[in-house]
């Protein structure tokens, strides 16, 4: 029970005061207590009712008057007063009932609110939410439905003061608005409401609540001619609280929410004001803020995943799961959530479904991947290629990757950012094998070796390279060496090291391809010649075809035995000019004659070379480079120790034994050799062939003369061809010489000659030995000794001739002969 | 603009201060005629009004409820004030803080009382705790009712200042009466019958004097006098 307050008069003579209390009614509720009193008196009743808010609590009061007068004379009168809850219409109800029911001391309120009054909206009920919005002080209704139906539409947040009873409109209503529901209230609108009111035609005005909240009563008046195309429209005089009250009210929605800012768009989303549609029309407007709005509004629309989706441009799984149910939204959130726990029954032909209604494009690829991999055999990989496709991948690669035959060339287009675990049901083999047409693009080329190295199954994957061939990885360096991401001598070392490899070995066309792609200059014949299929020219090749040599030979894949067996089977030798130092080059006389080599053995000489050198020196332009002074001796015994068991062994065998003056150069090998056969050596071979018979000396020695000037040679042939008196020697001969010629000499004379020179010579040791042995031979007389000036310069030729017989004077000192 | 000026219109219940105010305000007189009667939003008091148009038609006054209300008055010098007409009970009610509070918003009080009323003690009571409160503020005092004390040419209506010293009938309150030495009027909502020169008023049923053809006497002097005041604040 709750206790009911009274204010009244306790006597005639005294004024108005609080008779009893609820208990509960702050000092505020007390004065609007004694307000409704007043509007009693002044209401002209003998009975009415008020109800209204004060501190957030509602009061039902009922007035009347009692028997007696005060000391005035004037009726006396009370009123009874206690809190009411309940909803609008049951307070309202019980509005209705205090105006025939008293109240006693205590009430049951839930008796009260037991009969709530039903809104019903009349033209009577129309007028007056028209006047109470125009800024009436009050307003009457006939009836309390009536008042229902206004209290309704204007809304709870700003209350009337609602009155029941009354006989008319008290005086001291106060500007805020009162209701009065009394069936012979003299009440009389003003002409701009009933003007207003004939304009809207009796419609029920929209969202009154808040066109009370968009501004004064002035401005009500205007939108509420705005709203009813009694006055012209002028779009940017509207604040944001009158443009949303045309918008509930329908007025040019489209134009409105067109023309809207984006604050005030995300307002009217939050309170739920726009449509599906209308949100799509303005997704620019929307943040992360308005995710929770956006979906509310479209949960509840036909096709509100699609209206969310045109909003917001990734919806997270969660939201779209939303919009599913039951199975369909379990296998979604599963899928989405990538397959993390075990997948529910019949997944597979449910994602299936899914995709169908294109739901699926809302789970991202990563999580579409991880999914279709945990359900093993049993993945759609339709739907998977499907969810790929819609993340922009090209048909005809997304169905290369689901085994179908693949795309005969990369796509046009750039390859989709996909990133996570997309390719997981893709078996690691199928997507190296795309590597064959994705590595001849660039962009798809990247794709693929992204997808490799992100594979779950990368680490089975080769490494690109590769330590061995296959053609994706072939494909892969051709690309890649054609656009400049690896130097095409990188792609020759790796092409080299495929072939060393033990299986597989490409096969010549695809060496071919390699060696193409690498921009070699001649691809068929490189692939060729190591196939074995066919051998370099004998012709000197071109310079291009050097270079191809020089690469080849740099990344490993062409060795200098190759060429040199290709050159013993008779290339031209110039091919292993790439492949030799400038040293062994010169020796070889590659690539032309022209160039010297050095006295000494080559610099970085490979004994692959033997073979080319046995060719090099059958030829007489080997030898033909050191006409004149003749190969040296350590050249010649490196030649000799090198091509030893060559084929040219016995050719370089036979000039160390020229050399040395220990053999006879064959007639068949001289005119080779004859080149490089010094002064003296020639000398000794003319001496060699004297015993010869007629016709092999002289071919011998007209070989011997042949070139360079070999006067000695000259003087022998005289000698050994002709009848007649012996000229005399050639002036100037050596001592090896004169060592050779000496059986068609004096010794006397020789020893003469040599004594007279002031310049010693290495080989007079081997001179005197033979010059001692004829003399002892020949018996002959002996010469005088030499001055003791020339003697001084030869004292071991002094001791050896003075131990010769009859030369004893030698060995006496003598004087100098006066000049 | 100038501040808006408070006056108290303070007395006891039933005392007629609301007649007073209505019959000063509405009934034609030369010390108020300039004074406009239009509250903010240019309409008139209606309920104000109504006492009167009550008044003339021979009605009693519907007594009074709420704490207080509200009339705002334009003087001919452009001063905006308000007459804070308080209910008649709060008047003993000093001890409440928003009766204080209420005082102390005003910028002067016209006092009122029942000319030889019962309780006479009571009215002066009333007036020396709230004249206390407001203190150094403009005063004034209006005696109600007079009509049914005074002949018609009793020399009180016609006395100058100092007059109520004079009186044998509100000796015992003379120290009170002395706040009001120049500021003092006997008035009378009703006044006399214009032919028989007796109150305008006839006896009811119950015994109660009803209005009848009212001719009000001095109604306008006091609240003249106290805007003159306002005026000069």
């Amino acid at each position: 029970m709750t206790r009911v307050g009274c204010i009244g008069k306790p006597s005639a003579g005294a004024d108005f005061t609080v008779l009893r209390r609820t208990g509960a009614e702050p000092p505020s509720v007390e004065a609007r207590a004694r307000d409704c009193l007043q509007l009693h008196i002044e209401g002209g009743s003998a009975v009415s009712a008020y109800l209204f808010a004060q501190d957030g609590a509602w009061w039902l009061c009922r007035a009347e008057n009692e028997a007696g007068s005060d000391a005035a004379g004037r009726p006396r009168s009370r009123l009874q007063y206690f809190p009411l809850a309940g909803s609008g219409g049951a307070r309202l109800g019980a509005l209705g009932r205090a105006c025939y029911a008293p109240f006693g001391d205590e009430v049951e309120v839930v008796e009260w609110l037991a009969r709530p009054a039903t809104a019903q909206p009349t033209p009577a009920s129309r007028l007056a939410l028209v006047a109470l919005l125009l800024g009436a002080e009050a307003a009457a209704v006939p009836t309390i439905e009536e008042m229902a139906a206004v209290a309704e539409a204007w809304g709870e947040d700003r209350q009337l003061l609602f009155m029941a009873g009354a006989e008319r409109i008290p005086w001291s209503v106060r500007t805020g608005g009162s209701l009065l529901a009394a069936p012979a209230a003299n009440w009389i609108p003003l002409m701009a409401v009933k003007d207003l009111w004939a304009g809207l035609q009796d419609r029920d005005i929209p969202d009154a609540s808040g066109l009370r909240r968009a501004g004064d009563p002035g401005v009500r008046q205007r939108l509420l001619e705005t709203w009813a195309a009694t006055r012209c429209d002028d779009f940017g005089c509207w604040s944001d609280d009158q443009t949303t009250w045309l918008l509930a009210a329908g007025h040019r929605r489209a134009e409105r929410i067109a023309r809207a800012t984006p604050e005030l768009c995300r307002r009217w989303l939050r309170e739920g004001r726009l449509t599906p549609t209308e949100a799509v029309e303005r997704r620019e407007c929307w943040n992360e803020q308005d995710r929770s709005a956006l979906l509310k509004i479209c949960l509840d629309s036909p096709n509100g995943l699609a209206a969310y989706s045109g909003c917001v441009a990734d919806p997270r799984p969660e939201e779209v799961a939303r919009f599913l149910s039951g199975t369909d939204a379990a296998v979604f959130a599963w899928a989405s959530a990538a397959g993390g726990d075990d997948p529910p029954g019949g997944a597979a032909l449910r994602l299936e479904r899914l995709a169908r209604t294109g739901v699926l494009s809302y789970v991202t690829p990563h999580a579409i991947g991880l999914a279709c991999a945990a359900l093993g055999p049993q993945a759609p990989m339709e739907v998977w290629a499907e969810r790929m496709m819609a993340a922009g991948m090209p048909r005809g690669v997304a169905r290369a990757l689901i085994g179908e035959p693949p795309p005969s060339a990369p796509p046009g287009i750039d390859p989709p950012a996909l990133a996570g675990a997309w390719l997981a049901p893709v078996p690691a083999s199928v997507l190296f094998e795309q590597g064959c047409w994705a590595a001849s693009d660039r962009r798809w080329r990247a794709w693929w070796t992204d997808a490799l190295v992100h594979h779950p199954a990368g680490a089975s994957l080769a490494v690109l390279p590769g330590p061995a061939y296959s053609e994706p990885a072939a494909a892969w360096l051709a690309g890649s060496v054609h656009d400049g991401e690896m130097p095409e001598d990188a792609g020759l070392r790796v092409i080299g090291r495929w072939l060393s490899a033990a299986t597989p070995a490409p096969g010549a066309c695809a060496v071919e391809r390699l060696f193409e792609s690498c921009c070699l200059n001649d691809p068929k014949l490189w692939s060729a010649f190591l196939e074995g299929d066919c051998s370099l020219t004998a012709e000197s090749p071109a310079p291009g075809l050097l270079a191809d040599l020089r690469r080849l030979a740099a990344a490993g894949i062409v060795t200098l035995e190759a060429v040199a067996a290709a050159v013993e089977a008779g290339a031209a030798p110039e091919w292993a000019t790439p492949l030799v130092s400038r040293s062994a080059a010169a020796l070889l006389g590659l690539p032309g004659w022209d160039v010297m080599p050095s006295a000494g053995p080559p610099v970085g000489w490979s004994n692959s070379l033997n073979r080319i050198l046995s060719v090099r020196v059958a030829m007489p332009e080997f030898w033909n480079r050191w006409r004149g002074a003749g190969i040296g001796a350590d050249l010649s015994e490196w030649l000799a120790a090198t091509l030893r068991g060559e084929a040219g062994g016995l050719l370089a065998e036979t000039m160390l034994g020229a050399h040395r003056g220990t053999a006879r150069i064959p007639l068949e090998n001289l005119p080779i050799v004859v080149g490089a056969v010094s002064r003296a050596a020639r000398t000794e071979q003319a001496c060699m062939w004297a015993d010869a018979p007629s016709t092999e000396r002289r071919r011998a020695f007209q070989l011997l003369r042949d070139g360079s000037p070999a006067p000695a040679v000259d003087w022998l042939h005289s000698r050994l061809a002709f009848w007649g008196f012996p000229a005399m020697p050639p002036a100037g001969l050596a001592c090896r010489e004169l060592a050779a010629l000496l059986p068609w000499l004096d010794p006397v004379w020789v020893v003469q000659i040599i004594m007279s020179r002031h310049v010693r010579e290495v080989d007079e040791d081997r001179l005197l030995e033979a010059l001692g042995a004829e003399l002892r031979r020949r018996g002959s007389a002996p010469s005088p000794p030499p001055p003791p000036s020339l003697a001084a310069g030869r004292p071991d030729w002094i001791r050896t001739l003075a131990e010769l017989p009859g030369w004893a004077d030698w060995a006496e000192p003598q004087p100098e002969e006066e000049t | 603009m100038a501040t808006k000026k408070r006056i108290a219109y303070w007395g006891l219940t039933q005392i007629g201060k609301t007649a007073l105010l209505a019959t000063a305000l509405y009934r034609d007189s030369a010390e108020l005629a300039r004074v406009r009667r239009n509250g903010p939003q240019g309409s008139i008091n209606q309920s104000l009004f109504d006492v009167f148009l009550r008044l003339n038609q021979n009605q009693w006054v519907l007594p009074t409820s709420a704490d207080w209300t509200g009339l705002s008055l334009v003087t001919e010098a452009g001063a905006e004030i308000e007459i804070v007409d308080i209910r008649g009970g709060l008047a003993l009610e000093m001890h409440s803080p928003a009766t204080r509070e209420l005082l102390a918003s005003c910028d002067g009080a016209l006092f009122l009382a029942e000319y030889k009323g019962t309780g006479a003690g009571a009215q002066m009571a009333a007036i020396e705790a709230a004249a206390r409160e407001t203190e150094g503020k403009v005063h004034a005092l209006a005696f109600t009712k007079c009509e049914r004390w005074l002949a018609y040419d009793d020399p009180v209506w016609d006395g100058g200042n100092g007059w109520i010293e004079h009186t044998p009938l509100w000796a015992a309150h003379s120290e009170t009466l002395k706040r009001f030495r120049d500021a003092a009027w006997p008035t009378s909502s009703f006044g006399y019958d214009s032919v028989r020169a007796l109150p305008a008023v006839i006896i009811g049923e119950m015994g109660q004097m009803l209005p009848f053809r009212i001719n009000p006497r001095n109604v306008a002097k006091p609240l003249a006098w106290m805007l003159r005041q306002m005026e000069s604040l």
